[in-house]
């Protein structure tokens, strides 16, 4: 009867609780949705695996020892992950629609206006004014900046508003199209735009270092992201660095994503992430990117009231900075008014500028608040 | 006589039409895949196909003569 | 001034300042970029 006994203590089932119930729920649905439903697996699934382990009761995540616990602290806390994946991004993106129109790197700044609103609503539902930073940054649809942010200002809020992130920047085809019609006409969404000139092989070398330069000294806070990515960039156009282009973009990019997934998941055990904030930051980050996409559809019909040569609004909405969902979605929108508009480059201009406009913002709101 | 440009650069992912074949306006010719989106080309105006320059999995930019029609 | 209005203020004019300086500096970049591939197919000829 005592071995029994030991044996019952020596198990875990004494140290759960129904939360932890609740949180397996949650990650097996998350799981199921990565799977069926194609949502982000690949950020997805090992989220929901870290959600899972986290909640089985164990050390992994205890301070100091646990595996977990280690990923976390030496990849998030000290915030290596999120530039290592802009530096695969860097490699990954063809800035040439940005160079060729340089215009829509406005519409990339124009999308971050939904930070902002955001930011005040978190205010106003009485999150502190770190947490309703990183709320904010949802809006900007991109997972690693509102990671880094979330290390820098509010750890606690990390896993939340990165599953928030994810999730949304997976719906960004159901959240946007609503918005957009409501936005523009018929007419609007037809409009045709000139396609875009052929960009050299030196313009394109010159743009990453440019931009490093331009951005780092106006926003010191942003130098951690915008330098990997950069630097990214730059190897991908140098072109007489293909291995190290290829290593970012695939292995490196692949190997800090498992480590990036499963350890942001383990950031939420029941008690965290089970409470009525959560709410808040899920109806927030949908509110955030209705904004975003509103401003970047009014940033580029006020543009138009300037230019001579009309661009067609959709491609605000592509400022959100999920590449390249929303460019799909705006050409989609384009092709459904027009079956002949083909908006996808077009679009991508401001989808690429909208990375580096959240990347900004995160970097304002760290000199600020930090 | 129009030819049938690349509006973007992708590749070619699926060719829908035969030379000699009679098209409408707005028929579907070319599938063409661009950042992992499959994206019809549509005949600008009816005609005939008379030449189709492009082969499936082949790598297009902006601007390329993808069919002649006639 | 609040922290969260100066945020707010700091926050977008910065990142519309950044993003109009880039402009400036991106066209000018590409001019200079077409400008010396032009003057190096010159000089090939």
């Amino acid at each position: 009867m005592e071995l029994l006994q030991g044996m019952w203590t020596s198990m875990a089932f004494d140290n759960l609780y129904w939360g932890n119930f609740v949180m397996w729920v949650i990650a097996l649905t998350f799981v199921y949705l990565a799977i069926n439903k194609g949502f982000e697996p690949l950020l997805l699934l090992p989220i929901a695996f870290g959600i899972l382990l986290v909640n089985l009761p164990s050390e992994i995540m205890t301070p100091g020892e646990g595996l977990l616990w280690r990923f976390y602290h030496y990849g998030e806390e000290w915030a290596i992950i999120p530039p290592l994946i802009f530096l695969g991004i860097g490699a990954m993106t063809d800035f040439g629609p940005v160079i060729a129109n340089p215009k829509t790197l406005l519409l990339g700044a124009g999308a971050q206006g939904g930070v902002y609103v955001t930011f005040f609503g978190a205010l106003a539902l009485g999150f502190n004014i770190d947490q309703a930073a990183v709320i904010g940054i949802i809006g900007g649809a991109d997972g690693p900046t509102t990671i880094f942010l979330a290390s820098k200002l509010a750890p606690e809020m990390m896993g939340i508003c990165a599953v928030a992130a994810y999730s949304y920047m997976a719906l960004v085809p159901v959240i946007q199209p609503p918005v957009m019609k409501l936005l523009t006409t018929e007419a609007q969404r037809k409009i045709r735009m000139k396609s875009l000139r052929k960009v050299s092989k030196l313009e394109k070398i010159f743009f990453p270092i440019i931009t490093v330069i331009v951005i780092t000294l106006v926003v010191p806070d942003a130098a951690a992201l915008m330098g990997m990515f950069c630097f990214g960039n730059l190897m991908r156009e140098s072109g007489v660095v293909d291995r190290l282009s290829l290593t970012a973009q695939n292995e490196l990019m692949n190997i800090v994503t498992i480590f990036l997934g499963i350890s942001v998941g383990a950031t939420m055990p029941a008690e965290v992430f089970l409470t009525t904030k959560v709410i808040g930051v899920f109806i927030l980050g949908s509110v955030a990117f209705c904004c975003a996409t509103a401003c970047g559809i009014g940033l580029a019909h006020l543009m138009n009231l300037f230019l001579k040569e009309k661009i067609n609004p959709l491609i605000g909405a592509a400022g959100v900075s999920a590449v390249p969902m929303a460019a799909r979605v705006a050409h989609k929108m384009g092709s459904e008014a027009d079956k002949k508009n083909y908006l996808l480059m077009h679009a991508m201009g401001p989808n690429v500028a909208g990375v580096i406009g959240t990347a900004v913002a995160a970097g304002m709101f760290l000199s600020v608040l930090k | 006589m129009a030819n049938i440009e690349c509006p973007m650069s992708g590749k070619v992912w699926k060719i829908l039409v035969k030379v000699g074949d009679t098209i409408a306006e707005d028929d579907e010719v070319i599938i063409l895949e661009a950042l992992k989106m499959e994206n019809p080309i549509f005949a600008p105006e009816d005609g005939v196909i008379k030449e189709i320059n492009v082969k499936e999995g082949q790598q297009v930019t902006e601007g390329d003569v993808l069919v002649v029609l006639e | 001034m609040s922290l969260a209005l100066t945020t707010f203020i700091s926050g977008i004019s910065g990142v519309f300042l950044v993003m109009t300086f880039l402009l400036i500096m991106i066209k000018l970049s590409s001019k200079l970029a077409i400008a010396l591939e032009k003057k190096q197919e010159k000089q090939e000829l």
